[in-house]
Order: structure tokens, then sequence, then C-alpha cells
């Protein structure tokens, strides 16, 4: 195989995933032509059409996430907003609160402010492949002296599991993370910012208090600019103060918040030609069949994993490639720093990956790879077998080259 | 009756307007469409859901209507017939 040319091959779905089926940009375009009404603010034809639009889309995010009520869906910008209103609008001083070594920025940042304000935050280990380790998350979050937890502390308000890591690509089971949630009478945030729209959540079925914060850009093939947060059937969304408030186009009346969703936590114009994209996204995605699609990544991801492992001088950070895994996977070669590695791909194969902490200190010093960080491929929905071994070929050249010693 | 009767139903949140109207729809329930919410209903969301009221069975349009989305736990203020 010849390698280089204008060839591109985008392996950069993790941090947003391109290219977009071509019908999400036009999905956009016409709802700014022929539907642009605020939804759910005036009752004229433009602002139902547009209301329609948002609706669908709600309806479309609560059937990717397993989920039968989508009021229970509130949008936000991103999963970073969704997260922020989740461990805001539920935290305060003396809870507890255990989340795992893989958190990504969007939950870490927020917790160590929160920890500033009284909320004891523990964290929950996960080994040199990324895996959690469920029992010790159990304990800590039952504060058992083994655990390392300080003794008198209370049990944990909150777990927080990052579904599908974005730097080593681990899946943890929800369905076990959920057992230990609903054990403690704890309420379960995940983190789905990488997962949803491809892995199976099944929020409706969890078994616990469950809520989930998505985005739209990334595995939901749509534009950046949309996410949520997805409240599950056995959480009291009471229990979560709103984040942001402001005006709803409902009980306009009293300048108290709503208590009701989903305008509890939607305040202000929502993204509508934004959503629209999201939608034709989702329905790309249906139309494929999702399994279909998570089966074609995780080949790929496969062969990557076991491609990369093969080339002499490269070591993979994560879990094996016939592991519970997402379509993410991180590495480092011998004789290069990985963003001279970036440069290379990039300027002599056009394969575009990102390399460095990926938003994630905490996952790369579990991987042990902090502070250089790693090289990241995330393959997508367009990704080709043939895209797969190219990518593999530019890799095996550079190994031999090596930048620099030993 | 006069032909044109209908009936309507108030909500508190439009996303809970524009759910009602699609299962309504996909149920084959008479007229349902959004409209503005007609200026004698007060009501704090700007659309609500209108419907036909089948002739001298009003009683029957309206409760076919709020079983509809009480099973499928749409939250609505009312159900309002002429
Ligand atoms: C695991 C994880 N959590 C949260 C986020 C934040 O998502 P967003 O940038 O859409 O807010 C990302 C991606 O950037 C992520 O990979």
């Amino acid at each position: 195989m010849k390698l280089g040319g204008d060839r591109i091959v985008y392996l950069d779905n993790a941090a947003t995933s391109w290219p977009k089926p071509a019908a999400v940009g036009e999905a956009m375009a016409e709802f700014l032509r022929d539907s642009g009404g605020n939804p759910g603010r005036s009752g004229h034809r433009l602002s139902i059409a547009a209301g329609r639009i948002v609706s669908c889309a709600r309806d479309a995010v609560a059937s990717a996430l397993g989920m039968s009520d989508p009021l229970r869906i509130a949008f936000a910008s991103n999963a970073t907003a969704a997260l922020n209103t989740a461990l805001y609008g539920f935290l305060g001083p003396g809870d507890r609160v255990v989340a795992d070594g893989m958190a990504h920025n969007a939950v870490a940042r927020p917790l160590t402010e929160l920890g500033r304000r009284g909320v004891q935050v523990d964290w929950a280990r996960t080994d040199r492949a990324g895996r959690l380790d469920l029992d010790h998350l159990e304990s800590l979050a039952r504060s058992l002296p083994s655990s390392g937890a300080t003794k008198g502390r209370p049990p944990a308000r909150m777990i927080i599991v990052t579904h599908g890591s974005n730097v080593s690509g681990a899946l943890v089971p929800l369905s076990e993370a959920a057992g230990i949630a609903h054990r403690l009478g704890a309420v379960l945030l995940v983190d789905a910012a990488q997962t949803a729209g491809l892995e199976d959540i099944g929020l409706g079925t969890l078994g616990c208090a469950a809520v989930v914060a998505f985005t739209g850009h990334k595995a939901m093939l749509g534009p950046p600019g949309t996410g949520g947060l997805a409240f599950g059937p056995g959480v009291e969304v009471d229990s979560f103060a709103p984040f942001v408030r402001g005006g709803t186009g409902s009980s306009s009346g009293s300048e108290d918040q709503p208590a009701f969703m989903p305008d509890r936590f939607e305040a202000g114009t929502v993204n509508g030609p934004g959503l629209a994209g999201l939608l034709a996204g989702l329905r790309w995605m249906e139309e494929r069949g999702r399994s279909a699609v998570r089966r074609a990544e995780l080949q790929a991801i496969g062969r990557l994993v076991d491609g990369i492992r093969a080339i002499p001088g490269a070591t993979v950070h994560g879990p094996g490639s016939r592991e519970p895994r997402c379509a993410v996977m991180s590495f480092t070669l011998a004789g290069w720093s990985v963003s001279d590695l970036a440069l290379e791909l990039d300027e002599r194969y056009g394969v575009l990956c990102r390399v460095g902490l990926h938003c994630a200190p905490r996952a790369h010093r579990s991987l042990g790879t902090f502070p250089e960080g790693t090289a990241r491929l995330a393959p997508g929905p367009f990704t080709t077998t043939d895209d797969v071994d190219y990518t593999l070929g530019a890799i095996g050249e550079l190994a031999v080259e090596r930048k620099y010693g030993p | 009756m006069s032909a044109g009767a209908c009936g309507h139903v108030l909500f508190f949140t439009s996303a809970a307007a524009f759910r009602a109207e699609k299962l309504c729809c996909s149920a084959g329930i008479a007229g349902a469409r959004l409209v503005p919410v007609p200026r004698d209903l007060s009501s704090d969301c700007g659309v609500a859901l209108r419907f036909s009221l089948e002739p001298g069975k009003a009683r029957a349009s309206v409760a076919a209507v709020e079983a509809l989305l009480t099973e499928a736990s749409v939250p609505f203020e009312r159900t309002v017939a002429e």
C-alpha cells in the first residue's frame, strides 16, 4: 500500500466525530431556513415547527439511551454543562462522592471545586489498563476502613463513573456500577460522553437512581453545542437544583424556576439548529443499526490495538482488543515524543489523531502515562479496514525510523 | 353540536405539548394539532393541543385524550371542552 499523498484518515472521533452524515448539515440549514422560530416560546407556525423538531430530537435521544420518558431529558450545550448541572445541583457540604480514576476534567474540575466547598471526594482505583476496580469503588462508597476512606465518614450519596474512557477506551460495566449504587441507595452519575449513541446504556432498566450526561457531537453524530442530562426512572429530579435559571416559556408569571421537567434545567433558548442536526445524526445511526455500527467500530479498534501491539517499540495503554472497551485506544512509540509522532502522522501520512493528556490527567496518572500523555486513535462509523491498515503501516514505518534514541 | 367543536389540552411545558401532539396524531385522535393557547384559557405555556369533539360525545373524546396522555406519562395542566 502506498502511504502519503492527499489521503486523510480521521482517527479523532473521540474529540468529535467527523465527517458527519450529510443529512446533519442539511437538517441544520433546513431548520434555519424553514422553521427558524424559537421552540416553545410562541404559538405561531414557525415556533411550532421548531418545537416539533426539538421534541423529535428528545424522543430520539431517549431511544438511544434506552429510556421511555423523553421528558426526563434536559438538553444542554454539551456533556460538560450537563455534568456541572448534575454535580453542582446535587452535592453540598458534608456530602460524600466517589468517582473513578478515568475521570475527564469535566468531572474532575467541578469535583475539585466542590471539594473546596466541603464535599468529600474519593477516587476509586483503576489498574494500568484503565479497568475500574469495582470492589474498591464499593468499599470506598461504603466508607469501609479497608478502602482507605477516613473513619467515620458517611456512605457516598453519589457514585460517578466514566462509561467509556476517552483515554484508554476501557468500558465500565454499568449494570455492576448500578448494583453498587442500588445497594447503597446512592445516585449513579454516568459520564457517557464517549458512549452515548453507540453503546447500550439501558437507562430505563439500570435498577438504581441513575443520571446520564451525554454529548451530541461524538458518537451521536450531531454538531457541537448539543448534549444534555437524562434522568432515569428511579431518580428524584427534585433532588437536583437547577444550575442555570431563566426563561423557559412556561410559568412566566413566576420569578422562580419551574420545578417540572425539562424546563427545570432548560433555561434560555435551546440550540434548535444543533438539535435538528443531532436528530439527523441519530436517525442515520438508527437506519444503519446501532449495533452494526458498533460492531464495525469495535472491529476497527481491535485491529488497531492488535496491530500496534505487534509493532516493535509500541506500547498500548488500555484493555486488550477483546476486553470490554469502546472505540478509543492510546499508545506510545519508543523513539518518539507523542507530539512529534502526531505531527509526522498528520503531515506525512494524513492520519489525524490527538496526543497529550486528553483533558484527563487523572486517567493518565492511573495508566502511568502522566505527564507525557499518549497518542490516541478513535475510529468512527466512516473508518474503513483500509484506513486502519494504512495507519498501521504508517506507525510501522515511523517505529523503524525513530526520531531520538535509544 | 356544531361542526368544528373542539377541546383543548393545556400544559405546563411546551415539551409535553409537542410530545402529546405526536402521540395523539399517531393514535388517530381527530383534529389533533398544536395551536397558540386560546386567549380565554389562561396557560403559561405558549401552545395548547386542540382536538375535535365527536358530536354528542364530547366527554368521551376528552376522556380518550386524557387516557392516552396519562398512559404515556405526559403531564398536562387540564383539559377544556368548549
Ligand atoms: C469522558 C468525557 N467526558 C466529558 C467530555 C466532555 O464532552 P464535551 O466536550 O462535549 O462537553 C468528554 C469529551 O471531551 C469526554 O471524553
